[in-house]
């Protein structure tokens, strides 16, 4: 069962053999040019493209822990801008070869300095010349022509680019599209002293970020789209500029996993401990391992030809995060969720993720209350949508649950964002069959989930709140039109979750949702919305709530075009 | 019917006691010299492998699992311990009589417990981790840091090895001297003196020996070949060696020559190549040659000589001690020059060898003729250390020996040292 059902991918695996030693990840060193290559005619719609943001998304997502950073100085960057301008074909061969002039030279000079062989050298050595230093009377700590090697050919310059960014404008709704990538180049130096660049990998992806001018909250009655937040930092911003960084933080979010996936860069260790499914290796705050992290275990296994092959036999998720920045000795700690126990100098290999996951559920509610009375509504004439009471309805659920984990030190632990969708279980009327009128019940909700693994398996246990809108809608008058009740709700639920693969869940749970009585009354016509008080007497017993079942799946996000929870990133510290 | 019984039950016992020594040994016999740390200590990149017994392909898979990297660990362990005795171009256990002692306490320095006394260190992550067979077996490789010392010490208290203090006790250690490799006309003692990196080798030789307890003569008196120049002309071809001839005006057994040179290493460094030559000092010949090799750094030259020397001297050495074993069995080895006066006629000069021979042959357990010309007798001898432990013993024979024979000639002696004399005849 667990072989049908774990990922086994075999690679050739050329890591082990470059690096040494099995299983180690040997930290980079990356240059930026400061700058972002805008494919020509790439920029539509847009009033000012706002490169300070962009740059600081990209130093945020793109420059990780694992990193060490060569810094260019300007004369340099502004050479290569120059000579970038010049050429008439811009491609990623001919942008390579331009660094290669440009910047290749001075970052051969930055490795070859005191400071940076001192510094990054000593995280090349081994164990054992650390055991030979000691025994030699500390003669020597020096960097031998091997670490020379790894330290001059670590080095790797990244160039992000836009394809097209697209600004579109309709009524008051302002969304932007950017479409784009990042290509990364290494420094590759021979025994000579030679080098060149050669263009290692691309990676492309999108954003998509939406302001609505004017909107307001409704409970504070702020402008909702005027600030931009990202950590403690407040940007003020026009609704055109939000949508813009709302855009561009969710593509440099998605570059930022699509970088951890390239296999230079892919954080990977030796299991040191091994005590039933826990595991300790030598990782940490200075990679930027997180508290949640997935990692695969990889095995090295002999094919018939002799050759060394990775298998992935199984994934672990970090429950504690070694600090080894105070602490160089100090490991983290991971729980095994899949696969076959493993023993020590087994391999863990970065599996990364958004932090986000999506879970779709379908459900059926029952214990609610849509009198049909309630369903009656006058606009141009009379109408009645139900023909029945509904004490039930059919539902789904999309969840996208971000992982809070990393920022309160509390493992497994989500914060929601809800949105749900019912159908009511009740005849339709005559006249709303031939008036084309539907109701349904939209969810908004807000919530935290707590995961407790055991295994494979999850019991995850969830509270959140939010609004219910019982909504009638349909085509009247040659126009579109609403008519929503809206009511606020407290749910709680409980899910049985199994892991089906690293990424992918099954779960199957049960809540109940405490629907109170209806706040207010949305009367939509074409584009105008108005919002009506009602009486709290008038809907008593009208309830959205009611116990539920459902069944669905969870899935870790690899990628997300739209920026959700973005602004608890830098927040992260577990 | 009876002695058939016999023959079965001895048979199964002995097909138990080799099963149980099969058992002990490692099974990968994987492993690399990594670097001489010290006189006492190496490092060695060993594999350890293990196979489960189990037929079943799942319950194989399981036994492989629970304990597999735990007993590749330990036949890693045990395959630096074969390295070492058994292993490289020189094992401590080199002749078929040591092998034969050893393989009875084969158990012994198999145990595990045992090995991991000689471990002073083990790399606590895997250099390799490899499951092999379809997953029935493992293999790991880690690096090691053994004390061969400590294996060598255990190897001569059960006799497998002769014990140094031993062969000290019997005729004393050998008398080593260490000078660097120099051009026809170069003198090895100002380039000690001068250089330093030279003199920074030399003094890695002269550390390792005298941890090892071997007697170091260090070569800084270069007055010390004048005496030899009045036998220069007995040399034959060899008058040019400056080495030869200091070691054998200071009376070593052995001498060990240097020679290195800084080569490119790429990406900027240097690395050191040091080439290490043992002579017998009698006879100049070769025992043992060896280059090491440090790793490629930037600067620090010195450390890279020590390492290259390290790398180097640890074999020389070890073909030292197995030439020194070797040679002790046969006596005391000394060499004997004379110099014959050419006033002598030619039955004169013959009254004068035979009486030589005659003396060698009597004082002598074995002896080897070097030369013999009409001037000058060239000798190897061995004698009993229990009558000839000092050579003006030996000299002392000869002279009254000679005497004895009533040649025509006086014996008197330019210059004895504890590896040789040197005798000249002149016409009274």
């Amino acid at each position: 069962m667990k072989k049908s059902i774990i990922s086994v991918v075999l690679v050739l695996f050329p890591i082990a053999i470059l690096l040494g030693q099995q299983g180690k990840y040997q930290r980079k060193s990356i240059s930026s040019v400061e700058s972002v290559w805008i494919k020509p005619g790439a920029l539509q719609g847009l009033e000012r493209f706002d490169y300070r943001f962009f740059d600081k998304m990209v130093d945020f997502y793109i420059e990780l822990e694992r990193f060490d950073y060569n810094i260019l100085p300007e004369p340099m960057l502004s050479e290569f801008r120059e000579q970038a301008n010049l050429l008439t074909e811009i491609t990623p061969a001919a942008i390579g070869r331009v660094l290669e002039k440009t910047v290749a030279a001075r970052i051969l000079d930055i490795l070859n300095s005191d400071d940076v062989k001192k510094n990054r050298g000593l995280a090349l050595k081994d164990e054992s010349a650390f055991q030979s230093f000691a025994a030699t009377k500390a003669k020597s700590l020096g960097l031998t022509v091997r670490e020379l090697e790894m330290l001059l050919n670590s080095a790797y310059i990244y160039l992000p680019y836009i394809s097209n960014m697209k600004q579109e404008k309709e009524a008051k709704e302002i969304s932007v599209e950017i479409q784009g990538g990042i290509l990364w180049y290494q420094l590759a130096v021979d025994p000579g002293g030679n080098y060149s660049i050669k263009m290692l990998v691309g990676a492309k992806t999108s954003g998509l970020g939406r302001a609505s001018i004017g909107a307001k909250n409704r409970l504070t009655g702020k402008p909702l789209y005027k600030e931009f937040k990202f950590g403690k930092e407040v940007l003020k911003t026009t609704e055109e500029q939000y949508a813009q960084y709302d855009a561009v933080l969710a593509w440099a979010k998605n570059l930022g996993v699509k970088t951890k996936e390239i296999d230079a860069f892919k954080l990977q260790a030796q299991i040191v401990e091994a005590s039933g499914n826990k595991y300790g290796f030598p990782l940490g705050f200075s990679e930027g391992v997180h508290l949640g992290d997935g990692f695969h275990l990889v095995e090295f296994e002999e094919d018939k030809f002799g050759n060394e092959v990775a298998t992935r036999v199984g994934f672990v998720r970090v429950t504690k995060t070694g600090d080894n920045k105070e602490d160089p000795t100090a490991y983290t700690y991971a729980t095994q969720l899949l696969g076959e126990k493993q023993d020590i100098g087994g391999v863990v290999m970065e599996h990364p993720r958004l932090g986000i996951d999506a879970r779709v559920k379908l459900g059926f509610v029952t214990g609610m209350n849509i009198p049909k009375k309630y369903t009656e509504f006058d606009l141009v004439t009379k109408i009645q949508v139900l023909d029945d009471d509904a004490t039930s309805a059919f539902g789904a659920n999309l969840t996208f649950a971000y992982n809070l984990a990393p920022i309160i030190g509390v493992s497994q632990t989500f914060l929601d964002l809800d949105i749900g969708f019912g159908i009511p279980i009740a005849s339709y009327t005559n006249e709303a069959i031939e008036g084309n009128v539907n109701a349904f019940i939209i969810s908004g909700y807000l919530g935290v989930t707590k995961k407790l693994w055991f295994g494979r398996s999850n019991l995850s246990i969830g509270l959140g709140g939010g609004v219910d809108r019982l909504t009638m809608g349909g085509e009247l008058l040659d126009s579109t039109f609403s008519y929503s009740i809206n009511a606020v709700g407290i749910k709680a639920g409980a899910d049985f979750e199994m892991l089906l693969n690293p990424d992918l869940s099954l779960n199957i749970g049960a809540g109940y949702k405490f629907g109170l009585p209806p706040m207010s009354v949305t009367l939509t016509w074409g584009n105008e919305e108005l919002e009506l008080p009602i009486p709290l007497d008038e809907y008593e017993d009208l309830k959205m709530g009611g116990f539920s079942i459902n069944i669905g799946i969870n899935y870790a996000l690899g990628e997300l075009p739209i920026n959700i929870f973005g602004f608890l990133d830098p927040f992260k510290k577990y | 019917m009876r002695k058939i019984h016999g023959l079965l039950v001895l048979s199964i016992i002995f097909s138990f006691l080799s099963t149980d020594l099969i058992a002990q040994l490692p099974v990968s016999k994987e492993a690399t010299l990594i670097e001489s740390v010290s006189s006492a200590e190496v490092m060695i990149e060993a594999t350890g492998i293990y196979k489960s017994k189990q037929k079943k392909k799942k319950k194989a898979k399981k036994d492989v699992t629970e304990k597999g990297v735990k007993k590749a660990i330990e036949d890693a362990r045990k395959a630096t311990v074969y390295f070492i005795l058994f292993g490289g171009t020189d094992p401590l256990i080199t002749t078929p009589q040591e092998r034969q002692k050893f393989d009875e306490y084969t158990s012994f320095f198999f145990d595990i417990n045992n090995v991991n006394t000689y471990i002073s260190f083990e790399e606590t992550e895997f250099r390799k981790k490899v499951k092999i067979d379809g997953g029935r077996g493992i293999r790991v490789t880690k690096r090691f840091k053994i004390n061969k010392e400590l294996l060598t010490k255990d190897l001569e208290a059960r006799n497998i090895l002769e014990a140094r203090a031993e062969l000290a006790e019997a005729i004393g250690n050998p008398f080593i001297m260490v000078m660097p490799a120099v051009q026809r006309g170069e003198s090895p003692i100002d380039l000690l003196r001068t250089n330093p990196q030279i003199k920074h080798a030399a003094a890695v030789v002269e550390s390792y020996l005298t941890a090892r307890k071997y007697d170091v003569i260090v070569p800084e008196q270069q007055a010390a070949l004048s005496d030899l120049s009045a036998a220069q002309q007995s040399l034959a071809g060899r008058e040019e060696d400056y080495a030869y001839q200091l070691a054998l005006s200071i009376g070593s057994d052995v001498y060990i020559t240097f020679s290195g040179t800084l080569e490119d290493a790429g990406y900027g460094t240097k690395k050191y190549a040091m080439a290490v030559r043992a002579y017998e000092t009698t006879t100049a010949r070769l025992l043992g040659t060896e280059t090491g090799y440090s790793q490629g750094r930037q600067g620090e030259v010195m450390v890279s000589i020590e390492e290259a020397m390290n790398d180097a001297v640890d074999n020389v050495l070890s073909r030292i001690t197995n030439y020194w074993k070797d040679d002790v069995k046969r006596g005391i080895q000394y060499k004997l020059i004379v110099n014959i006066s050419t006033d002598f006629d030619e039955d004169q000069i013959e009254d004068i060898q035979f009486a030589f021979m005659d003396v060698v042959e009597e004082i002598a357990k074995s002896s080897k003729e070097n030369i013999v010309t009409d001037q000058t007798l060239d000798y190897i001898i061995w004698c009993d250390p229990a009558k000839y432990d000092k050579s003006s013993k030996v000299y002392r024979k000869i002279k009254k020996a000679f005497k004895d024979a009533e040649t025509e000639g006086t014996l008197r002696r330019i210059n004895i040292n504890r590896k040789m004399i040197l005798l000249k005849v002149d016409y009274e």
